[in-house]
């Protein structure tokens, strides 16, 4: 992210510092550990932009999208919206601030509940939320329904007459029929086939123009961020080691986890097959991190530095990179 | 290439492979008359979308689809030996030990009751015999084959003390552990990483190298395919669509299906807005058009695509079932006219 688009358009939701850990139970009179799922991430979200969070699992991806939404609270750190701090605020501002923020899981065979008809899990948010009669939110939903390119006859249908696409566009209009600020979408299109993928990401981006919802997008596979993002933020064990826009980070990723993810993604034409990085080893468990960089040892840049001191996020080139050899080896 | 020399020499060879389920009044043919060559030393990736039946074609060949499921085929030969043919206990000795399979889900091919080293012992035992000693000294040589770090702790650990990538490298060492010439690998790497899924592709097509193993690769994920198979075989709704080498699939798809699943990447609309996409979905048992299955989603499809089957044309190795199979120009071909499309439309 760059200092102008933080300043230039105004700011839906932002993150300082934003950590969560969670004590780690290792047997009966131990101590318990503390794993950091999350430790120390910023950013900030403007309308009409995504901003992909990448990272392989175990990163802390979807426990940053769990404070995002407000289903837990972080440990520490601030997250602004409507100008609260939502990360400490009280059960009466929550319930206000909570349908701003929606959220669309990875799989959407699993997140909507077989026993309810469309008709009904796009109505629950205008009931719990809203005073709207009967006939009203059964328009809100006939409108949202049409927006996703589901057809009217489907409104009284259960999920198991869906296919997968379909199933998604319901999670999708069920996420939106709350006019959020900005929705979490974990995953959206990993669990569907390529020609469906294509489909939905085309209505999600169609519906962020049309109403300037804000995505965080987080996702695995580079090559759907690489098309629907304008910021990405990259995240190995719970911090952030690069974020900058999408532009800057695929034409020329710094950060050596930034380089090697790249380097690993699957690519068809061979000319955009970057040169070979294989990493060695695997992400290191969240309870005994490595001292220093958390990617010292699968680095192949790594020195003693490196194994000692834990690099701070700094500006380089317009992004934010964590990276002591930076000058080095870009 | 002649079909009856390759037919002869083939690793693997099947033909008219049919895999159906449900009632035998109304079956659901899972796959539908399947044709599948491999040579030894050869590596074939198998493509499609869930439900084209790329699954369960490898399990019929495992001999795993049990009732009410069933399993007919003109001929599916391992090395000149029918297995359709073969008694129960000698299919089993080739199976695991000339044939071996990878999994998709790494965390649950592996049986949580039991440790690495027993479980790499049992097919060893089971195929090759020996004294405890020896079997364990070979499940160790194994685990280092697959760099394993620290092989020796790892002997003794259950699957719930391994990542992702570690099972699944387990997985490919109890493949691996009979010496194998043909090894199934059904989405093998879906459940991992980018950066531990190019460690195992990399992993896969060494062994394969170093053994001169036979490797189908099946997946749904094009550009794996594209960067390590030799031969592509798409599949859809339980049939063939189209074979191919990898440059002649990628680069001048000849059936509108492969060209429009490669249109619907998002690294092939880069500075595009809006990613092509195909309309519709995959037909399920009720839907099934009369035609070519693919004509309610095909851009081109004509009357005759909608009233008529296409049969699988074309050589051995390029091969494709459509009634107007596209030029280089990736423009439908034999004699297919798109003014008298429009109009049918309007």
């Amino acid at each position: 992210m760059t200092q102008n688009t933080t300043t230039s358009s105004p700011i839906l939701l932002e993150a300082k510092n934003l950590a969560k850990h969670y004590p780690v139970s290792q047997g009966w009179l131990k101590p318990k550990a503390l794993a950091r799922a999350l430790d120390g991430v910023s950013f900030a979200l403007t309308p009409g932009k995504t901003l992909a969070v990448v990272g392989e699992s175990g990163c802390g991806k979807s426990t940053l999208a769990r404070q995002i939404t407000m289903i837990e609270a972080p440990t520490s750190g601030e997250l602004w919206m409507d100008g609260i701090n939502i990360a400490h605020a009280d059960r009466r501002t929550l319930k206000r601030v909570r349908p701003l923020v929606q959220m669309v899981f990875q799989n959407p065979y699993a997140s909507l509940n077989p026993r309810k008809k469309v008709s009904a899990m796009l109505e629950e948010p205008l009931t719990i939320n809203t005073s709207l009669s009967q006939a009203e939110r059964a328009d809100k939903a006939r409108a949202m329904m049409a927006k996703v390119g589901l057809r009217p006859e489907h409104y009284g249908r259960f999920p198991h007459m869906f296919s997968g696409g379909q199933r998604q566009r319901i999670a999708i209009a069920r996420a939106l029929m709350l006019d959020p600020k900005v929705i979490v979408a974990d995953e959206p299109v990993s669990a569907l086939d390529v020609s469906i993928q294509a489909q939905v990401l085309n209505l999600l981006m169609d519906l962020q123009e049309s109403s300037g919802v804000a995505y965080l997008f987080i996702s695995h596979n580079l090559s759907v961020v690489e098309h629907i993002a304008d910021e990405v933020l990259v995240m190995y064990l719970g911090k952030c080691v690069e974020q900058g826009s999408k532009v800057d980070i695929f034409s020329r990723p710094l950060h050596p986890y930034t380089k090697a993810l790249l380097a690993s993604t699957p690519r068809i034409d061979p000319s955009q097959r970057q040169q070979k990085m294989m990493l060695p080893g695997e992400l290191p468990s969240p309870l005994a991190p490595p001292p220093g960089c958390a990617f010292s040892n699968r680095c192949p840049h790594a020195n003693d530095h490196c194994r000692q001191d834990i690099p701070a996020l700094r500006r380089f080139e317009g992004r934010l990179v964590a990276c002591h050899r930076l000058e080095e080896i870009s | 290439m002649n079909t009856n020399h390759t037919a002869n020499n083939a690793l693997l060879d099947i033909q008219d492979l049919r895999v159906q389920f449900g009632s035998e009044a109304f079956p659901f043919t899972a796959v539908d008359g399947l044709d599948l060559t491999i040579e030894q030393g050869e590596v074939v990736g198998i493509v499609g979308e869930s439900g084209s039946g790329k699954s369960v074609t490898s399990l019929a060949l495992m001999g795993l689809i049990d009732y009410p499921g069933r399993v007919t085929a003109a001929r599916m030969a391992f090395d000149g030996r029918d297995l359709m043919k073969m008694k129960d206990k000698e299919r089993r000795s080739l199976l695991g030990k000339d044939i071996a399979m990878i999994f998709q889900d790494p965390m649950t091919s592996l049986n949580p009751c039991y440790t690495v080293a027993f479980q790499l012992m049992e097919t060893l035992r089971l195929h090759q015999g020996g004294s405890a000693k020896e079997l364990r000294a070979k499940a160790l040589a194994l685990l280092k084959q697959v760099d394993i770090p620290d092989p020796e702790r790892r002997l003794d650990a259950y699957p719930h003390q391994l990542s992702g990538g570690m099972s699944q490298r387990v997985m490919v060492a109890i493949a691996i552990a009979c010496n194998p010439r043909l090894l199934i690998a059904d989405e093998p790497t879906t459940a991992l990483d980018v950066t531990v899924q190019a460690q195992m592709l990399d992993l896969l097509l060494q062994l394969q190298r170093e053994r001169n193993m036979a490797l189908m690769l099946i997946t749904h994920d094009l550009s794996v395919v594209a960067q390590t198979a030799q031969r592509v075989v798409v599949m859809y709704a339980g049939q063939v669509l189209e074979t191919g080498t990898v440059p002649e699939i990628f680069d001048s798809p000849k059936h509108p299906y492969t060209q429009a699943l490669l249109a619907a990447l998002p690294e092939h609309n880069l500075g595009r807005a809006r990613l092509q996409t195909i309309p519709g979905v995959v037909p399920g048992l009720y839907d099934r058009p009369a035609g070519c299955l693919l004509s309610p989603r095909c851009a081109y499809a004509m009357d005759k695509c909608r009233e008529l089957r296409p049969a699988l044309q074309g050589p051995a190795n390029a091969q494709v079932r459509c009634h107007f199979p596209l030029d280089q120009e990736g423009k439908p071909g034999n004699g297919w006219q798109p003014i008298s499309f429009s109009k049918a439309i309007a």
